[in-house]
């Protein structure tokens, strides 16, 4: 049985389940999160246009398709410099200032040398540690195999340690 | 060595062989890519406005269907009308329903809640809410275990079957299973409520235990240990350890001894998490051929 995502009940669903992980993972290519969700949005407005070709199991990797070639369609590449929100901690007061600063550069190094990851890589990377995803519903949403999502995440980790590990 | 190139990446999913996790901590490389996974896995991005986002595309598509020309004939009105009907009756029943999530076993499972509240489920969790009146209602009815962020607003209550949890805004952790009740709070305050016993915990304080008694958490804890991969266990009987393991790799689990375990085990790997139970315990393991069945024996 497959429901119709036509119907604005069935879209709802569609949009609030996958709408941040494909603005996010626009973001991780861009690096501009209003054009993220610019395009996130044509993304769902194509999908609701060709609502009746396309049912609902499939509309998560029509979506990342859609808004992939509209990426690559408009954009032209720049250096993308990302920014992320950690969870703070709270506790500030009890904490030594030291512990702070250090804690503060190393995100800094952090968000820097992501940013300067090769965009595969880039993207794999944060679509497994902020959105959670499994390297195999990446290697589906991207169509490429698992063993090519591991390879990237790999170096992309590889990277890291050797920039920032012994910080 | 053949999977030298995706060596990080298992270290990450948890996938990797105790040959290669002791080779990662025998040069040191352990203890900078944990630093690296547990640094990058509490990154955020700012919140994606979506209910805004949804009305805006409801509206352009309205728009897209004004401006198509269109003939219009009887045929065509009445069907729209029994549409309009049909869809505003499966409208009603779906926002006035309960709605549930369910994580299945070997699975977590991720909601926000209408006030941007969000609730991350453990395995083999339900959770239930009222949609349509949450604003005025703020009530989860929770049956397993599961992290709560809860946005500032009135009283928010997490109802188990073992007793409730109301609070304001704040985190905490709740884990109701046949055979624990136990709440963490990682910041602000929460009313814990269980057998006509009222008590209050505030942040990094936590009850594990029938008496309620309070014990401090560690100050860096700021997440219960299943949301980094793995269940931590701190003087338990063996058997509610295996139910746990049970539940985060949908197995079954046969052993006829019960000692007292105090250790962790990693999701992801069964193998590895069968090894970490049993090495400390003096147990053998064997895990059947289809994976889908574990005996611990002496």
């Amino acid at each position: 049985m497959s429901e119709n995502i036509c119907e604005q009940v069935s879209f709802g669903k569609v949009y609030f389940k996958h709408a941040e992980h494909l603005r996010n993972f626009l973001y991780y290519k861009s690096g501009d999160l209003h054009l993220a969700e610019d395009i996130t949005q044509d993304a769902f407005s194509k999908l609701w246009e060709k609502c009746d070709e396309v049912v609902f199991s499939k509309a998560k990797s029509f979506l990342f398709t859609i808004a992939n070639n509209l990426f690559l369609n408009k954009v032209k590449r720049n250096k993308v410099s990302l920014k992320f929100i950690k969870q703070t901690n709270r506790n500030f007061d009890k904490k030594d200032p030291q512990y702070l600063m250090e804690e503060k550069e190393f995100k800094s190094r952090l968000e820097k040398v992501i940013s300067e990851l090769p965009e595969t890589q880039r993207e794999v990377f944060l679509m497994n540690r902020i959105d959670g995803m499994k390297y195999k519903e990446i290697a589906a949403l991207l169509g490429v195999s698992v063993k090519a999502i591991e390879k990237r995440m790999h170096k992309a980790l590889k990277v890291l340690k050797n920039e920032i590990g012994d910080v | 060595m053949l999977n030298e190139e995706t060596l990080y990446a298992r270290f990450i999913s948890g996938e990797l062989s105790q040959k290669e996790i002791e080779s990662l901590k025998a040069n040191g490389d352990w203890d900078k890519l944990s630093k690296i996974a547990e640094f990058t896995g509490e990154l955020e991005l700012p919140s994606f406005d979506t209910k805004r986002g949804f009305d805006v595309l409801v509206e352009r598509k309205n728009e897209r269907t004004k401006s198509e020309p269109r003939v219009i004939n009887f045929k065509l009105w009445l069907g729209i009308a029994a549409c309009f009907l049909l869809f505003t009756t499966t409208w009603m029943w779906f926002s006035s329903s309960t709605t549930n999530v369910i994580s299945p076993y070997g699975q977590t499972a991720q909601l926000v809640l209408p006030d941007d509240s969000k609730v991350i489920l453990n395995a083999g969790s339900t959770v239930e809410y009222q949609k349509e009146s949450w604003d005025s209602n703020r009530k989860v009815l929770l049956d397993g275990e599961a992290f709560f962020k809860v946005s500032p607003g009135n009283s928010f209550e997490v109802e188990t079957a073992l007793g409730s949890v109301n609070v304001l805004g704040t985190e905490f952790n709740v884990k109701a299973r046949v055979e624990r009740f136990e709440v963490e709070c990682y910041e602000g305050k929460v009313q814990v409520n269980r057998n006509l016993e009222k008590l209050t915990l505030s942040s990094n304080e936590a009850i594990y235990d029938e008496n309620l008694n309070v014990v401090q958490i560690q100050e860096e804890t700021r997440q219960p240990s299943w949301m980094k991969g793995r269940s931590d266990f701190s003087n338990y009987p063996l058997l509610d350890v295996l139910r746990e393991l049970e539940r985060q790799y949908d197995i079954k689990v046969i052993c006829q001894e019960n000692p007292s375990f105090t250790g962790s085990f990693s999701h992801g790997n069964l193998k590895l998490a069968t090894e970490q139970i049993s090495k400390s315990l003096g147990l053998n393991v064997i895990i059947s051929k289809d994976r889908k069945e574990v005996q611990f024996t002496k």
